[in-house]
């Protein structure tokens, strides 16, 4: 992502990474770590019709505009009923959405020609309304939370009578992933935009071209929509869609075990159990690419030490956390950004030799014994460790590695504090701290903020930001990745941050659909088309 | 009227109460942990132009007083402000959440109150009983468990198991609703009219003990006339916590709201604050804050009726303070008794009454 892309209004789709959510999607369909169905995929009928598809999200919505929001429940609402350009496949490759083709010789200009589509409110769309659209979900003022993945734009205009070219400042190796519905773009029509109240409301309920249009929205309460006949791509099997906020966990358990529930998002890791045992039900776990680790603050003692730092990273058993802990719904984390973002673009195996790469400070009592014999506090010291209460798994994994500490004479308090205190206290001094981020997008890396010029902690190196600003500025995408890398394996280096796990999130379906192509992507595309019924 | 000057003065007192407590919440919104402008803008990079931009359109570089002022402002304009959260305005944001809550709390007071205090009376009229024991017993059960786990187990039961009510959500408006919000309406009350039995049953078992009751039996008034008295004269006490405990379910039902996926205020108040969305949590705290104010001031026009003590000192003299809480108090003289109490117009304790012969 760009210096400017950086500067511009951060997105809050962080509330996801704050954990205040965790919905999301998870893992590509390939054979990664933790990504499993359990049981196997049911035979599905081809001429079923649902009347209702009704999924229970594990999240509220109080608005359904991403772009102010940038909550990850929005997003999972706004892919029913509105598209971009272009949309993510399974894997996050980038495919046709309303616009047939696209193409760009230099990552700088990219042209794209529209298919013939029709909003919800029966108006064509013209190129008219793309600009238009493009030009509100990049504005800073109207749109902070999209406007965050638009880099600096030279220019954005109607080249022919059904294309629109877009100019950038300069090349973008991740801008082509922008304008789709799981980044940065939801077209609509020019009018509705201009004379919308406020877009997302229940009085202002959004109008787009996807396969859904959005008929009610009670806040805190449910979404209801009804089928787009005129949807140009294949049609959902549903005659209409329910979308119920249903934040308590138990609750949403109950109504998916009665059958109420088709799709349930967020099952719990210590509910797995209970969840699987329902009659039909699959439980489908994706690696969500969310990154949980400490990280340092080189400006507090004895944090300034390096020998302090590796002494503690040394302390952190990641397999006894991921697989006991956690149950095996974690992987043990190598690095910062998880090896399923750093593929986009180029390969897994690239992304992989990429992580290989990086220093990681293994588990080994002995070795952390003789770091801390080597600091200014050889005999040990007492510091606190706070986690967000959103997260439970933080605490255990805190209290886990609490013990290990104690055993080299270092005393962890562990405490935990509200998750609106602890977004709030990063870089405020304390020695070390916990770092939970689950991106929301499939270019939004980690280490786009946590090696970048604000990076929470504020350590100013200027080798390692300079990389990431660099990385911020490729072309392409291997040029970014190994730019990444570098950064990651400086920071990792200097043990700035101790990586703990990559997280993975599961959904359960129910005995009446199934999905097709299940990834951590799922619910970024237009995802109700992708659920059928079984036979 | 000196009723019409009790409302009046009351009406003065709430709105002193209510920009009182305005003033209050914003200074603790403002000193909470948590920052708006992180919370609007994500754990990001943020520049300091961002950051800038959004303390400006929030007035958070003003100083102190002049923020608060600009939302007093705003609210004596009669604008609440608009979400931060959600963008939209608070009376679109409060919408239909208000009659929700206010259904909930409504049931729930309906059924604390109406299960709680004929249960309160029974265990005060058999103290020491097998039913009191029970009743007593059940009550401290209801008043420690928690509303939460109340409402899993009753969702388990009667929605699961026996399938009688919806799991969650608050179904069309109508006969649906009610039976969408019988369950949270059951949880919610549970611990209230556990309260609500508690104080009943000892402020009637006070009353049962008093000379007066004693001396009524001994001179053979009919039960049914004793009861009348007692329970009058219970029913001070048991009004005024009744009302409080009430209120309070207004804003108390967010765990409750939250197992049964029901969009009322409860849940909304925390979630504001959390996100430090000044303006919502102000709208509902002075809408709490205003009912709470009017049960009070229905509770001691309730007092005022049925106690003449607290009447002349409320309503007929205009001296209204401490008449919240005021009870019969068991050690002033009989005289000061209704003297309505018995149907001959005599007094307790065998001293006869003005017009009425002695002997009853």
């Amino acid at each position: 992502m760009s210096t400017t892309r950086r500067r511009t209004r951060g997105a809050l789709a962080t509330t996801l990474a704050l954990g205040l959510l965790a919905l999301a999607a998870c893992a590509p369909s390939g054979p990664a770590p933790g990504s499993t169905t359990t049981p196997a995929p049911v035979t599905t009928d081809a001429s079923k019709e649902l009347d209702q598809l009704t999924v229970g999200l594990a999240a509220s919505a109080e608005t359904l505009d991403v772009s102010t929001s940038g909550l990850m429940v929005a997003y999972t609402i706004a892919a029913v009923a509105q598209e971009g350009l272009v949309t993510i496949d399974d894997t996050g490759a980038i495919v046709p959405a309303l616009a047939e083709t696209w193409k760009t010789d230099d990552n700088t200009s990219f042209v794209y020609t529209l298919r013939d589509a029709t909003f919800s409110d029966g108006t064509p769309v013209t190129t008219d309304d793309v600009v238009a659209s493009i030009n509100h979900y990049r504005d800073a003022e109207k749109a902070p939370s999209t406007a965050y993945y638009w880099p600096a734009v030279k220019s954005v205009e109607a080249t022919g009578e059904r294309e629109v070219t877009i100019t950038l400042e300069a090349p973008s190796a991740t801008f082509a992933w922008t304008p789709s519905a799981a980044a940065g773009l939801f077209v609509a029509p020019k009018k509705w935009l201009e004379s919308a109240g406020t877009i997302g409301s229940p009085t202002d309920l959004l109008v787009g071209t996807g396969p859904y249009t959005i008929t009610e929205f009670v806040p805190g309460s449910h979404v209801a929509a009804e089928r787009n006949e005129k949807y140009w791509g294949s049609k959902g099997r549903a005659k209409t869609l329910r979308l119920d906020f249903i934040t308590d966990d138990s609750t949403r358990l109950l109504a998916f075990q009665d059958g109420s529930l088709d799709i349930a998002f967020n099952v719990p890791v210590d509910q797995a159990d209970q969840w699987s045992k329902v009659e039909g039900a699959r439980l489908e776990t994706v690696d969500d690419n969310s990154w949980q680790g400490l990280m340092f603050n080189p400006a507090t003692k004895p944090f300034d030490e390096p020998e302090v730092r590796r002494a503690v990273a040394h302390a952190i058993d990641r397999d006894a956390i991921t697989t006991g802990l956690l149950k095996g719904k974690a992987t043990p984390a190598t690095g910062i950004t998880a090896p399923g973002q750093l593929a986009i673009g180029t390969s897994a195996a690239d992304a992989e030799a990429a992580v290989a790469q990086l220093p990681v400070a293994a588990f080994d009592l002995d070795a952390a014994r003789a770091e801390l014999a080597k600091s200014s506090v050889p005999s040990g010291f007492t510091t606190t460790l706070a986690y967000p209460d959103s997260i439970p798994a933080l605490g255990r994994a805190s209290l886990a590695i609490a013990e290990q500490l104690k055993q080299i004479g270092i005393t962890l308090e562990v405490k935990q504090i509200p998750v609106s205190e602890w977004s709030n206290s990063f870089g405020n001094g304390e020695g070390v701290q916990w770092m939970s981020y689950t991106p929301p997008v499939p270019t939004d890396w980690p280490t786009d903020w946590l090696l970048g010029e604000y990076n929470p902690e504020g350590f100013t190196d200027t080798k390692i930001i300079g990389l990431q600003a660099e990385s911020a500025a490729a072309t392409t995408p291997a040029e970014r990745l190994a730019k990444v890398t570098e950064a990651t394996k400086l920071a990792l280096e200097q043990q700035l941050f101790a990586p703990v796990y990559w997280g993975t999130s599961t959904t359960a379906v129910g005995k009446r659909v199934a999905t097709e192509g299940f990834s951590q992507y799922f619910f970024q595309t237009p995802w109700p088309t992708r659920v059928v019924p079984t036979a | 009227m000196p009723v019409a000057r009790f409302l009046l003065r009351r009406l003065a007192a709430l709105t002193a109460l209510l920009v009182a407590l305005s003033f209050i919440v914003f200074s603790l919104l403002h000193v909470a942990p948590g920052n708006l402008v992180k919370n609007l803008l994500g754990p990001r990079p943020a520049t300091p132009e961002a950051v800038a931009a959004i303390r400006e359109r929030y007035h958070l570089d003003e100083p102190f007083l002049a923020q608060y002022a600009h939302w007093l402002g705003g609210v004596l304009r009669g604008d609440l402000g608009v979400s931060a959260r959600s963008g939209t305005d608070i009376t679109t944001v409060l919408g239909d959440r208000v009659g929700l809550t206010l259904l909930l709390a409504g049931l729930a007071a309906l059924l604390a109150i109406g299960v709680g205090v004929p249960l309160g009376i029974r265990a005060a009229q058999r103290t020491g009983s097998l039913t009191d024991r029970l009743i007593t017993g059940s009550a401290v059960v209801g008043v420690s468990a928690p509303g939460f786990a109340v409402g899993l187990l009753l969702l388990y039961v009667f929605a699961v198991m026996l399938g009688w009510f919806p799991i969650y959500g608050t179904g069309e408006p109508g006969l649906d609703r009610l039976r969408h919000l019988a369950l949270p309406a059951v949880a919610l009350a549970l611990g209230t009219g556990a309260m609500v039995v508690k104080v009943t049953r000892t402020a009637v078992a006070r009353e049962l003990q008093q000379d007066y009751v004693t001396f009524a039996r001994s001179r053979g008034v009919p039960e049914r006339v004793v009861r009348r008295t007692y329970l009058r004269n219970a029913s001070v006490p048991v009004v005024t916590s009744a009302g409080l405990v009430v209120a309070g379910l207004v804003g108390g039902s967010v765990l409750v709201e939250s197992v049964f996926a029901i969009p009322g205020l409860g849940v909304l108040l925390a979630d504001s604050i959390t996100y430090k969305d000044v303006p919502v949590v102000q709208a509902i705290t002075l809408l709490v804050a205003a009912t709470i104010g009017v049960t009070t001031a229905l509770v001691d026009l309730y007092t005022a009726v049925a106690d003449p003590r607290v009447r002349r000192a409320t309503v007929g003299h205009g001296r209204g303070r401490g008449a919240v809480g005021a009870v019969a108090d068991p050690t002033l003289p009989d005289a000061s008794l209704p003297t309505s109490a018995l149907p001959d117009g005599s007094l307790p304790g065998g001293m006869p009454g003005p017009g009425a012969g002695g002997a009853a």
